[in-house]
């Protein structure tokens, strides 16, 4: 399998070590002699130093032979043409990551010939947002354009729900409790069934609107004082975006950057937040500016050990919830021994993302579920599937498996045994480690199949 | 600076001017006065330096931004001095210096009179009068929304800066067209205005007048006691609500008249306007009645509201005698004097953006003392503003009070008490007209020594070219060649 990568900055050279690990034949294409010299220190790969929008740079690549094409630089104009010229010039998967939403309709890219726009920034604000905001929620995921959310919680000792079978709680709660499609127990992700006791220290995911899980985070946990009062660290895109959608929410914001500059860009984009040009790990002006009163303490500076020093401090003083943005791996298992409450790393969900829909082709989009690697995988139903028509309890699902939710032009479903999917459907799986070949076969169209 | 190319814009600028005497001296021949010859006089006299001007100078287009400032500032003067001849020739206003305070006074729609008796002139002066204004008002529109952005003063800059959005910058990329939208718009309200009047019991004639004095936020009236010589409420009412139309941003009217209603309810601006003046007309009508000034609520609020947007707008027109009020009265209206109208329209003083920029800026240094560390920016319109423009607002604030300061001097080394060197010098920098003290409302500029009528056109050009423009010429290095 040949895969172009066009940028070899933080995003590329993460997605290019995902999958040389997996000894696919990587081209790394960088403008930048730097940049690439940088990534060429710690990467195996293959290295060239040219235009990844020129065509004849494109050609000279082999770009009609070329499996998956990704273009993952820092500006969207320069990923978008490249993948646009890609896909003139015949490249089979075209992969862009877009961060402004001026190119998303209903989130989904406005270019047909980009096959999967991403936009990891986005998907981490609005992951930290929903972390923020729902007590107990440790992870957070959004589908079809926020239709649908998955929601991991974990279940403490004196909650409501501990020590109860999923059956007995259906039926005390009714439709006020959400598809609990997966859970977490002891670093093991299960598909629980109706006999499942939940045990405290479990994780829990919910799947379903945003009411519906709103819901039932309700009934697992014990009540929170409201957010109202949130610290971010880092006056990047991510940071200026967080801000912006926690103000909307009548939440009071204090957005801190070391950087003056960067401070008075994002001030000029936020008008009721308290932009604060203060180094995020000098304590004094941090505790007077209330550090230790924050509900929610968000780091997503672009040094990630800052992040975390700072997250420890905010813990420190006082701060209630801690995210913190992380990308390496070690550090991300780090975290919750330190105290700090949950770790989102757009990057590397973002190179993991594209390596996942390099290996399912039929997928819209796909997250992973915790650190098990279980799988959450949305498809779409097209004409012609065989599984139109038929109720799923007749189906043959695979096993190690769960359609969480269906998503119709109408609505979104829980789906039961009796549940017929309609072509244009797009249903959510939950799939455990073992049970990802079965699925992928199981929605792949005939033309896909190898 | 090259000086043929402004010679010859300044040439044009005076024959037009020259051609508008005309229109006085027909109104003289239909009325029967007989003081038309001295109008056709002057324009043969405009006429004549016009084309010698013409002659003179040297192709237009070569003008940039430093022969633009000399452009409006010795354009206004010409004009003004040039206007101050029909009165002069016939007699009506026997000195010079008195006919051209008084031309002067229209052409910056300032409305300071020095006549005594207005009815006793003849209806060629008063229309000539009225005719300056409006003129005057027209060419402001122009230059505060399409010219002065270019110069780099003037509060319209302000959006000149900003992405296109729904409110305010430039309406059109060209100056021509946009100076023509602008002009549909001061003509349409003051047709407006005067179908009004005419309704409301006014002859054609003074309705033509008020309506071109109040669009022009002038002030000068066809009557000794002004608008009160009508003693109506409904005339009062309708010159409220123009002079307050007149007092707003231009560029929200257009807008507003092709279907765009909501601009004034969210133009931070006018908002801020609308808020001063109910402030203001409560403070000054709540003393009123407790003093039992006026026999009803209504006539006290109406009087209030009338003197405070006058005020405020800097026209000018009085429908009493705001000097016999509580002087809690005449602190408000003082302090008004200096706001003005709003970025974009025929009112003088500060402007009303500015005085919001200024308010935003001491709330941010206040907010700063407990933030240290943050980073502010100020909000317009929702859109941020650039730190630049606030040192501008300032430095222009700082130049207002200033040239203020220096004419309160000036005027009380001669033999004005305090209280009328502050008036005189407010209202004209203002384009107000009626001050305090001694050039209060009942009272007139005419018992002025000639040196500081002078000194009082000067500030009338000064505060109506927004000080800088004026003040830019006394730089050496706008005089040299660039």
């Amino acid at each position: 399998m040949k895969i172009v990568i066009i940028g070899a900055g933080a995003v590329g050279s993460d997605l290019a070590r995902t999958l040389s690990a997996v000894h696919q034949d990587v081209i790394l294409v960088d403008r930048d002699a730097d940049v690439l010299a940088k990534a060429q220190e710690d990467l195996d790969c293959h290295f060239v130093h040219d235009n990844g929008t020129s065509p004849a740079a494109l050609e000279r690549l082999g770009i009609r032979d070329c499996d998956l094409f990704a273009a993952v630089t820092n500006s969207d104009e320069v990923n978008i043409v490249a993948a646009l010229t890609a896909n003139e010039l015949g490249a089979r998967t075209k992969v862009a990551r877009v961060r402004s939403e001026d190119y998303y309709v209903a989130g989904r890219s406005i270019f047909p010939g980009i096959d999967l726009a991403i936009n990891p920034d986005h998907e981490a604000a609005h992951a930290i947002r929903e972390i923020l905001f729902r007590a107990g929620a440790v992870e957070a995921y959004r589908f079809a354009g926020g239709r649908v959310r998955v929601v991991g919680a974990t279940v403490e000792a004196d909650s409501h729900v501990a020590g109860k079978t999923l059956r007995e709680l259906r039926r005390e709660l009714g439709s006020n409790l959400a598809l609990v499609a997966a859970l977490v127990r002891d670093g093991q992700t299960m598909i629980p069934n109706g006999q499942t006791v939940l045990m405290p220290e479990d994780t829990i995911y919910f799947t379903g609107t945003r009411r519906l899980v709103d819901r039932s985070l309700y009934h697992v946990h014990a009540q929170q004082e409201p957010l109202q009062r949130v610290m971010i660290v880092g006056a990047n895109p991510m940071g200026v975006e967080l801000a912006r959608d926690l103000c909307a929410a009548g939440i009071k914001v204090k957005l801190v950057d070391p950087d003056p500059e960067r401070c008075r860009l994002a001030s000029e984009q936020l008008r009721h937040v308290l932009v604060l040009a203060i180094d995020p790990v000098d304590t004094v002006p941090l505790v007077d500016e209330g550090i230790g009163e924050m509900d929610g303490f968000v780091a997503v500076g672009v040094d990630e050990e800052v992040n975390m020093l700072s997250c420890l401090l905010a813990r420190r003083q006082g701060a209630r919830r801690t995210v913190c943005l992380v990308n390496r791996v070690d550090y991300i298992d780090l975290l919750p021994r330190l105290g700090i409450d949950s770790a989102v790393s757009p990057r590397r969900s973002t190179a993991t993302s594209i390596a996942r829909f390099v290996k399912r082709g039929a997928v819209v989009s796909a997250e992973a579920l915790g650190r098990t690697g279980a799988e959450i995988l949305q498809y779409r139903i097209e004409p012609g599937h065989p599984a139109v028509g038929v109720p799923l309890q007749e189906l043959g699902f695979p096993r190690d498996a769960v359609i969480g939710a269906v998503i119709t032009p109408q609505g979104v479903d829980t789906p039961g045994g009796h549940t017929v999917l309609r072509p244009g459907d797009q249903v959510l799986v939950f799939a455990l480690p073992s049970g990802l070949d079965a699925v992928a076969s199981f929605f792949s169209q005939p033309d896909d199949r190898p | 600076m090259k000086i043929r190319p402004v010679i010859r814009v300044l040439g044009f600028l005076l024959g037009v001017t020259a051609l508008s005497f005309l229109l006085p001296a027909l109104a003289s021949v239909v009325a029967g006065d007989h003081d038309a010859w001295s109008f056709l006089t002057a324009t043969g006299v405009g006429l004549a330096l016009a084309g010698l001007m013409w002659w003179a100078g040297s192709d237009a287009r070569e003008i940039r931004v430093r022969e633009g400032f000399a452009v409006v500032t010795f354009g206004w003067i010409l004009v003004g001095l040039l206007g101050g001849l029909p009165g002069w020739f016939s007699g009506q206003i026997p000195s010079y210096t008195d006919a051209a305070f008084e031309s002067i006074s229209g052409f910056t729609t300032t409305g300071a009179s020095i006549l005594t008796d207005i009815e006793g002139r003849s209806h060629g002066v008063l229309l000539w009068r009225a005719l300056s204004h409006w003129l005057g008002g027209m060419g402001i529109v122009v230059l505060a929304l399409a010219i002065m952005p270019l110069l780099g003063v003037g509060g319209m800059q302000l959006f000149r800066a900003e992405v296109p959005g729904p409110v305010a910058e430039r309406l059109t990329p060209r100056i021509n067209q946009t100076a023509k939208l602008l002009w549909g718009v001061y003509v349409l309200l003051t047709a407006l205005e005067t179908i009004a009047l005419m309704l409301a019991g006014l002859s054609f004639f003074d309705a033509v007048c008020h309506a071109m004095a109040t669009m022009a936020t002038g002030g000068f009236s066809t009557r000794n006691a002004s608008v009160g010589a009508y003693a109506s409420p409904a005339v009062d009412w309708i010159i409220i609500v123009f002079m307050v139309l007149a007092g707003a941003n231009f560029t929200l009217h257009y807008l507003a008249l092709s279907g765009k209603w909501r601009v004034y309810a969210r133009d931070d601006e006018f908002r801020f306007y609308l808020g001063l003046i109910v402030a203001a007309s409560t403070l000054i009508a709540i003393p009123l009645l407790v003093v039992h000034q006026f026999p009803t609520i209504h006539e006290t609020i109406r009087q209030a509201v009338f003197q405070v947007v006058s005020i405020m707008t800097t026209t000018g027109f009085g429908t009493s005698d705001y000097l016999l009020w509580p002087a809690v009265a005449h602190t408000v209206l003082l302090m008004l004097m200096a706001v003005g109208g709003c970025a974009g329209s025929t009112g003088g003083g500060i402007k009303v953006m500015r005085l919001l920029l200024l308010l935003k800026v001491g709330k941010q240094e206040l907010v700063k003392l407990v933030h240290p560390r943050a980073v502010f920016t100020i909000w317009f319109n929702g859109r941020a503003v650039r730190p630049e423009l606030a040192t501008n607002v300032l430095g222009f604030f700082l130049l207002f009070m200033m040239v203020y300061g220096l004419g309160v001097v000036a005027l009380t080394l001669g033999v004005r008490d305090l209280v009328t060197a502050v008036g005189a010098t407010a209202a004209c920098l203002g384009n107000i007209g009626p001050g305090l003290g001694e050039v209060g409302p009942a009272s007139n500029y005419a018992h002025l020594m000639d040196w500081e009528k002078w000194l009082l056109m000067f500030f009338m050009v000064a505060g109506r070219l927004e000080i800088f423009t004026v003040l830019v010429l006394f730089v050496p290095a706008a005089w040299r060649r660039s």
